[in-house]
């Protein structure tokens, strides 16, 4: 059976033609779906932009420039300097401030997401695997914390503490790794029963090398279409908390920092506040839809629909 | 013990955990007499606070005077509202009891959430149900998108743009208070477009489940009306995910409400949080969370009850 799960369908029923499916299925299926090809292709730009925000950022992000005050966008300043997004109320290029902001909201996104699914899937996984006390602990714990209401812990813990990047990741941290936790342990649980892992336990192996060496890698697909999800909810979360000054604190500019500073000029300047709601919108929109797409073309009984060689007509997310 | 008592001890139980954890939590901010009375009291005025207020009791001591106020339905005063400063004798005449502020700005939350909530159910599951219904069709494909777009969406910054479009550009609406009906029409829309979103997609993937079951294909093959095999059949046995949501989502609301509030100024508890927090007013901070929380613990507990009538046969529990 395993056999038939890596390979594609013959076409014509010859079953001597079955396919391997390998890295070329993939590509030629993102290049097929222009939706998540949009969306790949703006995740990887801003990801270009956020490593590289100091060659490719047209404007400083602090220069001042107060004869360019509030340009609607893609306006000339009085120098001859060009400003795609417009500026904003001290004459600084909005598109370099989105630029230097995306750092900001991306990594907090970035790291708080990586940190709750080490510390979720650490935690699930050996809750679903070893089961007892251990796993009535952790899962007594993740149904609790799941029913608190996230955002106003958040903004109590945030209150407390003080604002600010370390904070903020520590506070997603302790708010989403129970995501992942309820995840893990299900799948852990399932694969307890399986085959592959009942060979490894007579074969010998110790539980640690079982969960790490053998579960987690079959699990991995599974978390890493949560992550990708998560980094979405955590990026949204930033800018809420920015927005309310509880999260990121100036100098630091983030996306939410962004359209608060906006807000005062609303009536005027309506690009302030406009192009960081969109660049957070299209972030996120780009990650679910590649969350949909892998969820899809990682599921063993859908996914020679996505990676059979012709285009099949009618699929769709 | 019934799996309904079990569930409802434990979710006191939590209740009483984040109270504490607050209580605890809010004294690391400070001497709560000086936050009360501000940075220009004089030593005297402080300490006669402390004593009016049991400030100097050990800090077990304050907890248990704090909870066993809770259980009488004290929740202690403000800071701030209706706040007299000495000569106070007695701590009644300090402010104004903080539960009486935040149970007053609760039906407006209330209205609001339920506006939200009255706008994205219908709309989201009708949306989602005609996905199903019509699967790899344009009509297919709208839903799918305007459902992605409403989950991705950064609720407050759609407030915003609604504003800057209904209110300033357009000038139909107001752009925020409390009023007429004219004055929840933004806000509700602005809070419904994420539950929109997400029971559309939970509806659209639940129904194409069940209309694929042998039990839809015999609804249909004895001549039952097609939207009666949608509606009466299908939806049903799709509810549990479906509820499961709107669940989700009712204690998502309550919480969404604090932007939403804040962005059209509407006077429900979530600004009431944004302002304590902004004052430091501890006993309107503890309050507001207690009552929040407990509204967000009960609606999900309600929720797990709710697949009890779904689904009878799912065994809740230690089985029956």
């Amino acid at each position: 059976m395993a056999e038939t799960l890596n390979t594609l369908p013959p076409s014509d029923g010859d079953e001597s033609r079955q396919v391997r499916i390998g890295w070329i299925h993939y590509v030629r299926a993102i290049l097929r779906d222009y939706v998540t090809l949009f969306a790949l292709a703006f995740v990887v730009a801003l990801v270009a932009f956020t490593l590289g925000a100091d060659f490719l950022a047209p404007h400083e992000p602090t220069g001042l420039n107060l004869r360019d005050r509030l340009l609607p966008p893609a306006s000339t300043g009085r120098n001859g300097d060009f400003y795609l997004l417009g500026t904003d109320e001290l004459g600084r290029d909005q598109f370099t401030r989105l630029i230097y902001g995306a750092r900001v909201s991306v990594s907090v996104g970035v790291l708080g997401a990586l940190l709750s699914a080490i510390i979720g899937v650490t935690a699930g996984l050996m809750a679903g695997y070893h089961g007892g006390l251990l796993e009535d602990i952790v899962m007594r714990l993740v149904d609790g914390m799941l029913s608190l209401p996230s955002l106003l812990v958040a903004l109590f813990v945030l209150f407390i503490l003080g604002g600010g990047f370390g904070n903020l990741i520590l506070v997603f941290l302790v708010l989403h790794w129970m995501v992942f936790a309820r995840m893990a342990r299900g799948l852990a649980l399932n694969a307890r029963g399986s085959a592959y892992v009942q060979a490894a336990v007579a074969q010998g192996c110790k539980s640690g090398r079982i969960i790490w060496r053998h579960i987690l890698p079959n699990i991995m697909a599974p978390i890493l279409v949560l992550f990708t999800l998560e980094i979405a909810v955590l990026i949204l979360s930033e800018a809420s908390l920015s927005f309310l000054g509880f999260g990121v604190q100036p100098p630091d500019a983030s996306w939410g920092l962004m359209i608060a500073g906006g807000r005062e000029h609303i009536r005027s300047a309506w690009w302030l506040v406009a192009f960081p709601g969109l660049a957070i919108f299209f972030t996120a929109l780009s990650l679910n839809l590649i969350a949909n797409w892998a969820r899809a073309v990682t599921d063993p009984v859908q996914r020679w629909r996505w990676l059979a060689p012709h285009r099949i007509s009618g699929i769709s997310q | 013990m019934s799996y309904a008592l079990r569930r409802i001890i434990n979710s006191l139980v939590l209740l009483l955990i984040t109270i504490s954890f607050v209580f605890f939590a809010g004294r690391l901010i400070g001497d709560p007499a000086l936050n009360m009375l501000g940075p220009g009291a004089t030593p005297a005025a402080l300490e006669k606070l402390r004593i009016v207020a049991g400030l100097n009791d050990p800090l077990w001591q304050q907890y248990l005077h704090y909870i066993g106020g809770l259980m009488t339905g004290d929740f202690g005063v403000s800071y701030r509202f209706g706040f007299s400063v000495l000569p106070a004798l007695d701590l009644a005449e300090l402010g104004q009891p903080v539960i009486d502020i935040v149970l007053e700005r609760l039906p407006a939350t209330f209205l609001l959430a339920g506006a939200a909530l009255a706008i994205s159910i219908p709309l989201g599951i009708f949306m989602g149900v005609t996905a199903a219904a019509h699967p790899r069709t344009f009509a297919d494909r709208i839903v799918t998108v305007l459902s992605l777009a409403g989950v991705s969406v950064v609720q407050f910054w759609l407030g915003l743009m609604l504003i800057v479009l209904f209110a300033v550009q357009l000038g139909w609406l107001p752009t925020g208070g409390y009023g007429d009906i004219r004055h929840a029409i933004l806000p509700a829309l602005t809070l419904a477009a994420r539950p929109i979103g997400r029971i559309a997609q939970v509806t659209r993937s639940a129904m194409l489940d069940e209309l694929a079951k042998p039990y839809v294909i015999t609804a249909r093959a004895k001549g039952v009306q097609n939207h009666r095999v949608i509606y009466h059949h299908a939806l049903k046995n799709a509810a549990i995910p479906i509820v499961t949501m709107i669940g989700d989502e009712t204690s998502a609301l309550l919480t969404g409400a604090i932007l939403v509030e804040k962005i059209f100024a509407w006077p429900g508890v979530g600004l009431l949080i944004i302002d304590s927090l902004s004052r430091s007013d501890l006993p309107l901070i503890q309050a507001s969370i207690a009552v929040v929380a407990a509204l967000v613990i009960t609606v999900n507990l309600l929720v797990d009850f709710s697949y009890r009538y779904f689904k009878p046969e799912i065994t809740l529990g230690r089985g029956r």
